[in-house]
C-alpha cells in the first residue's frame, strides 16, 4: 500500500466539498473592524480614565486656592487652641473649645448651647474668660492670638431671617463674623457686595472670597442648607489668617 | 503526546505572538529598504481579490490543519485578519499566499497545544475508541483521516503541507520556520505511526 498516495487522495476526498463562503472577505474586514473599534473604545477608556486620575485633583486644588492670604499655615508663634489644648486660655486672649467635645482636644468641655441664639448674643461664659468680657462661642474653634471680643454678638431678627455677627480686634488685627440663617438662604445673598468674588473652598464646601471694607478679606459660604457663614478679616495677621478661621466655624 | 515530537530538533515556537508568524516577511532587508518607496504595495481591492481567487484553497488547508470544518473557517478568518493588518507593507508584485498560509499553520498549531492541555486537565481517563467498522476496507481513507487527526499539530501540519500542499521540503520548513531536517524526521515519523496505526486497525480485514 503506498501511503502517501492514499493519504493524498484520503485528503482530497475529505475536503472535495469544503469551499470558502463568498462573503468571506468582508466577514474578514467586519472582523478588523470590530477589533480597531474595539482597541480603539479600550484605549479612548484607559486616557479616559488617566485624564480623570490626574487631573481632576489638579481641578480640586485650582479651586481651593486659599480666600485671604498667599498661605495658610499658621506662623510658629500663634496657634489656635485646638493645637495646644494644655495650655491654659490667657487672660484677655480669646480661646475656643474643642468643636467635637473629644476628650483630650480641648480645655473645656463643649457648651450644650453651642449654636449662635438670641437673647444672650449667642455665646457662652466659660471657666477661664475674663469676667466682663464676652467669651468666644462654641461655634467658632479658632481665631488668631490678639484678639479680643468687643461686644456680645449681635443679634438681628426680622422678615424671617436671623443674623448673628460677632466682633474682635486687637494687636492681630480684626475679624467679624455674621452666621445667617433664613429657611430661602441662597448662595446670591452670601455674595459678596464689592469686587470681583473668587472661589475657594471651606470644608468642601463652595466658597466666595471678595475684599471688605478696611483693607480686609471676606468669604462666604453655604454651611447648609438654610444657613450662611460671612467671615471677613483685615489688618496685621487676621486677614492672612481668613480661610483658617473660616474652617473653624462650625454653626 | 504534540510534545514528544521533535527530540532535540524541534522547529523555533511557531505561535502566533511570534514576528515571524504575523508580521509580513516579503519585505526586503534593511538594506534595500530605501527602494521600497517607490514599490508599489497592496491595496484593499487586492486583498478582495486574494480571497476570492485563494478562499477554498486556504479553506482546505485549514480544514486538514483542523480536522473540522467549522474550526477551519474560524481559524482562516482569523489568520486573514492577521494577514489583513499588514497587507498594505506587502509587495504588490509578490504572492501573499505563503504568507498567509504561514500565519494559518501557526495559528492552528498554537490553538492545538492550548487544546491539549485543557483536554489533558478535563480527561481523566481514555476516551472510548469506536469499534471496528465491518465495512472497515472501504473506510481505509475515513480511519486516514482519523488518525492523521490524532497526529500531534506540528507532524500533522508537515504531512498536511507536504502531500496535499505539495511543498517541498524545504518550503515546508519556510513556513513552519524550522530546518529541513526537522522537516524530513517529523514527515517520516508521522507516516510511520500512520502506518503502524492503519495496520492495527486493518489487521483483522487482512489488508
Amino acid at each position: 500500500m503506498d501511503l502517501e498516495s492514499e493519504l493524498r487522495k484520503a485528503m482530497a476526498e475529505r475536503v472535495a466539498e469544503a469551499t470558502a463562503p463568498d462573503s468571506l472577505a468582508a466577514d474578514v474586514k467586519r472582523r478588523h473592524r470590530r477589533r480597531a473599534a474595539r482597541i480603539r473604545v479600550t484605549v479612548g477608556a484607559a486616557a479616559a480614565a488617566v485624564a480623570a486620575i490626574a487631573l481632576v485633583p489638579t481641578y480640586q486644588s485650582f479651586r481651593a486656592t486659599p480666600a485671604g492670604a498667599p498661605g495658610t499655615a499658621a506662623p510658629p508663634d500663634r496657634a489656635s487652641v485646638l493645637r495646644q489644648p494644655e495650655r491654659p486660655p490667657a487672660r484677655g486672649v480669646p480661646t475656643s473649645p474643642s468643636p467635637s467635645g473629644r476628650p483630650g482636644t480641648g480645655t473645656s468641655p463643649k457648651p450644650p448651647d453651642a449654636r449662635p441664639s438670641g437673647g444672650t448674643g449667642g455665646h457662652t461664659a466659660r471657666p477661664g474668660a475674663p469676667g466682663g468680657v464676652p467669651a468666644l462661642p462654641g461655634w467658632v474653634s479658632y481665631l488668631p492670638r490678639g484678639l479680643t471680643a468687643t461686644a456680645p454678638c449681635a443679634v438681628a431678627d426680622g422678615a424671617g431671617r436671623k443674623t448673628t455677627t460677632c466682633a474682635w480686634r486687637g494687636s492681630a488685627g480684626w475679624v467679624e463674623i455674621a452666621v445667617v440663617r433664613d429657611s430661602g438662604l441662597g448662595p446670591e445673598d452670601l455674595a459678596p457686595m464689592r469686587g470681583v468674588p473668587g472661589h475657594a473652598s471651606v470644608r468642601g464646601m463652595p466658597a466666595l472670597t471678595a475684599d471688605a471694607p478696611d483693607s480686609g478679606r471676606q468669604i462666604s459660604w453655604l454651611a447648609r442648607p438654610g444657613v450662611g457663614v460671612v467671615v471677613k478679616a483685615g489688618g496685621g495677621t487676621a486677614r492672612n489668617e481668613l480661610l483658617r478661621i473660616a474652617e473653624g466655624v462650625r454653626p | 503526546m504534540p510534545r514528544s515530537s521533535g527530540h532535540g530538533q524541534e522547529c523555533e515556537p511557531p505561535g502566533e505572538h511570534t514576528r515571524a508568524g504575523t508580521e509580513p516577511t516579503q519585505a526586503p532587508a534593511d538594506g534595500s529598504r530605501a527602494g521600497t518607496k517607490s514599490r508599489q504595495r497592496r491595496d484593499d481591492r487586492s486583498f478582495v481579490e486574494f480571497v476570492t481567487a485563494r478562499g477554498d484553497a486556504l479553506l482546505r488547508t485549514a480544514s486538514l490543519l483542523c480536522g473540522a470544518r467549522q474550526d477551519a473557517e474560524d481559524m482562516l478568518q482569523t489568520a486573514l485578519e492577521k494577514a489583513y493588518r499588514h497587507w498594505g507593507r506587502l509587495d504588490a508584485d509578490v504572492d501573499p499566499e505563503p504568507y498567509v498560509r504561514r500565519i494559518l499553520v501557526n495559528l492552528v498549531i498554537s490553538r492545538s497545544r492550548r487544546w491539549n492541555v485543557l483536554r489533558e486537565i478535563q480527561m481523566a481517563w481514555l476516551p472510548e475508541t469506536p469499534a471496528v467498522s465491518a465495512n472497515h476496507a472501504v473506510e481505509l481513507r475515513g480511519t486516514l483521516m482519523d488518525e492523521l487527526r490524532r497526529l500531534g499539530p506540528r507532524q500533522r501540519a508537515v504531512l498536511v503541507l507536504r502531500f496535499w500542499e505539495d511543498l517541498s521540503e524545504a518550503e515546508t520548513a519556510k513556513v513552519l520556520g524550522c530546518s529541513v531536517g526537522t522537516v524530513k524526521s517529523q514527515a517520516s515519523r508521522g507516516l510511520a505511526r500512520l502506518r503502524e496505526r492503519l495496520d492495527e486497525n486493518l489487521a483483522p480485514l487482512g489488508s
